[in-house]
């Protein structure tokens, strides 16, 4: 038998179709119509799992959580509530929810997040407000970094990678979102699930939709076979959608759909197929912004931005810079062959200086440049590539460093075409604010040329 | 707009036209219905019904008690209880498929919220008219659900 379930719902046929729903399904349920009901019947029954409409007639359903979180916070709490209060919903996830059903609830939805509440561990979340319960653990992996922001990031992450609450991370390029996408992964109940990302930039947009809900033989010209899509292939795990603001407008509203009914549809079927799948997304634009200039659907924003957290630059994060360095440095020694042995004390003081447009993903090309070029035992600053010493111009404004301006054609002699292309490519992306996609529309060519080659130079740990 | 807002009553005609639901019999997506039914089972299907046609007359009853007068005849419009019913609506609507009378409930509610008496007395009759008209309706497609 499964352990009981608490189901607070005020409007009578709501009640009985949900408890009826879950019953067929096999699930023994507690149902109340009150928020008083409810409670007694929480202390009396001890469920661990609740589904609560956060619009009941004797007091508000938020309150009536925070107060069961209080008494057992490894309770897992399903809210309920409909479009026009998805404000509430984000603020129960944020106070601790586990997951949130939107009215009218479709029958598979509520039974795949009771199911899904019931399969997590016994790990109690943190009660709202109390200090995270991992400090003293290991960090999070996939990060170095031990400063204040980093810490924060590290306790989010922690903290929300039990839940199935969507989060959105938001932080300039080269901050290690998808590193945090992939901690949060490893960490929740599904870390043995797949973990499929998706760049929503890099793909285009006629591609998009198959890429994420797959597509079935004979759907349109070119699809030879069944294909099953991202959403499909993360069933299980989480779906990671990177540059999400970049998303198709066309696309949003099936996105949606799929978050809405943990369904998918591919191209050309007939039948939806059920998923099972965490989402978490992340871009390194102002999303609120995104959904003011109407590039990105308002619902589809408050759907996806239950739990922020933003990704601080690296000039934010104090000694850090100095602590990746000397891991990146030991790292590219080991694989280049090369004597280093640590860093000059005028370097690290540079390294503390400097802006960081590109954040972690430039400092590990400027440390791949100096093991490359360079013998140790100690990097100097005379190792530097020349144009990141000259970006500490005392006579430069203060501040977040500009991109670097567009190459006259005279300071463009006796580079090569290599060294050219790339600081064109740079350049273009600097003018559009870091997007890659934009950069490739004016550029004239596929997002994905740009990220190949973006990945190419970061192995390859070349500065123009 | 507000409730005394007099204006042209061909106007009103036309804004009304615009705005208001259909007064025809309610629409049913009949195949989302069958998916209610098949997933409750066949044995809970008749208190289902009586549950949604109980539901179904109180939004109704609070919902004339709480619709606005005419000008100068108190009290003023409930919103709060207009917003509430129109929540319940919305949700009863969705469940069984009732897709038209849904967005109706949806309008309503933005009209509640915005307090929109004018907008309110375009909307209400029909959807009203589809609330009397809903519950025959289901007990119909349930007699012909193969649930």
């Amino acid at each position: 038998m499964t352990p009981p379930l608490l189901l607070i719902e005020d409007t009578p046929a709501l009640r009985f179709a949900y408890r009826a729903v879950l019953e067929a399904a096999g699930h023994t349920i507690t149902a109340a119509a009150t928020a008083a009901a409810g409670l007694r019947a929480f202390h009396a029954e001890e469920p661990r799992v609740v589904l609560l409409d956060l619009m009941l007639p004797d007091r508000d359903g938020l309150s009536v959580m925070r107060e069961m979180l209080a008494a057992r916070p490894g309770t897992r709490i399903i809210v309920i509530t409909s479009n026009a209060s998805i404000n509430q919903a984000v603020e129960a996830m944020r106070a601790g929810a586990h997951d949130f059903l939107v009215k009218p609830v479709d029958e598979q939805r509520i039974i795949h997040s009771v199911e899904n509440a019931l399969r997590v561990q016994e790990t109690p979340p943190p009660a709202p407000g109390a200090r995270p319960r991992h400090n003293g653990a290991p960090p999070t992996q996939g990060f170095l970094g031990s400063s204040a922001a980093m810490t924060d990031i590290h306790a989010k992450i922690r903290s929300v990678a039990p839940s199935m609450a969507t989060v959105f991370i938001t932080g300039e390029s080269g901050t290690g979102k998808e590193i945090c996408a992939q901690s949060i992964h490893d960490l929740s109940p599904r870390a043995r699930g797949p973990f499929i990302a998706l760049n929503c930039g890099a793909i285009p947009t006629d591609l998009l939709e198959s890429e994420v809900f797959g597509h079935v033989r004979g759907a349109f010209t070119g699809a030879v076979g069944d294909k099953p899509g991202a959403a499909v292939a993360a069933d299980g795990g989480t779906l990671f959608l990177d540059e999400v603001c970049e998303m198709d407008l066309a696309l949003q509203p099936k996105l949606l759909r799929f978050l809405q009914t943990s369904t998918v549809t591919p191209v050309g079927a007939t039948k939806p197929r059920k998923v099972d799948v965490r989402i978490v997304c992340a871009t390194n634009r102002d999303p609120l912004e995104a959904v003011r200039r109407g590039t990105f659907r308002e619902d589809l924003f408050y759907r996806l931005f239950v739990v922020p957290i933003h990704m601080p630059p690296l000039r934010e994060r104090g000694d850090d810079v100095v602590e990746i360095a000397e891991a990146a440095l030991t790292r590219f020694a080991a694989e280049e062959g090369r004597g280093f042995a640590g860093l000059d004390g005028d370097v690290k003081a540079l390294l503390r200086s400097l802006p960081w447009p590109g954040n972690v993903r430039q400092l590990l090309n400027v440390i791949r440049n100096v093991v490359v070029l360079n013998d140790g035992p100690l990097v100097t600053p005379a190792m530097l590539p020349d144009r990141l010493v000259e970006s500490t111009d005392p006579a430069a404004p203060d501040g977040p460093a500009l991109p670097p301006a567009a190459p006259g054609i005279e300071t463009l002699a006796g580079r090569t075409l290599a060294e050219i292309e790339q600081l064109v490519i740079e350049a273009a992306i600097a003018r559009h604010g870091g997007s890659v996609p934009r950069a490739a529309r004016e550029l004239d060519v596929a997002p994905s040329t740009l990220y190949r080659k973006r990945d190419g130079w970061a192995r390859g740990g070349q500065q123009p | 707009m507000s409730d005394d807002d007099g204006g042209n009553r061909a106007a009103e005609r036309r804004r009304s036209n615009a705005f208001s639901i259909s007064a025809a019999a309610p629409s049913l997506r009949v195949a989302r219905l069958d998916q209610l039914f098949a997933a409750i089972g066949a044995e809970a299907v008749p208190e289902l019904l009586a549950r949604l046609t109980e539901d179904l007359a109180e939004v109704d009853r609070r919902l004339a008690a709480a619709l606005p007068r005419p000008p100068a005849r108190p009290p003023g419009p409930d919103w709060a209880e207009i917003r509430a019913q129109a929540h319940v609506l919305i949700a009863l609507t969705g469940t069984v498929g009732a897709d038209g009378l849904r967005r109706g409930a949806e309008r309503l509610h933005a009209a509640a919220c915005a307090r929109d008496g004018a907008a309110i007395r375009r909307i209400a009759p029909g959807i009203r008219r589809q609330l009397a008209a809903l519950p025959g309706l289901l007990r119909a497609a349930a007699a012909g659900c193969p649930a």
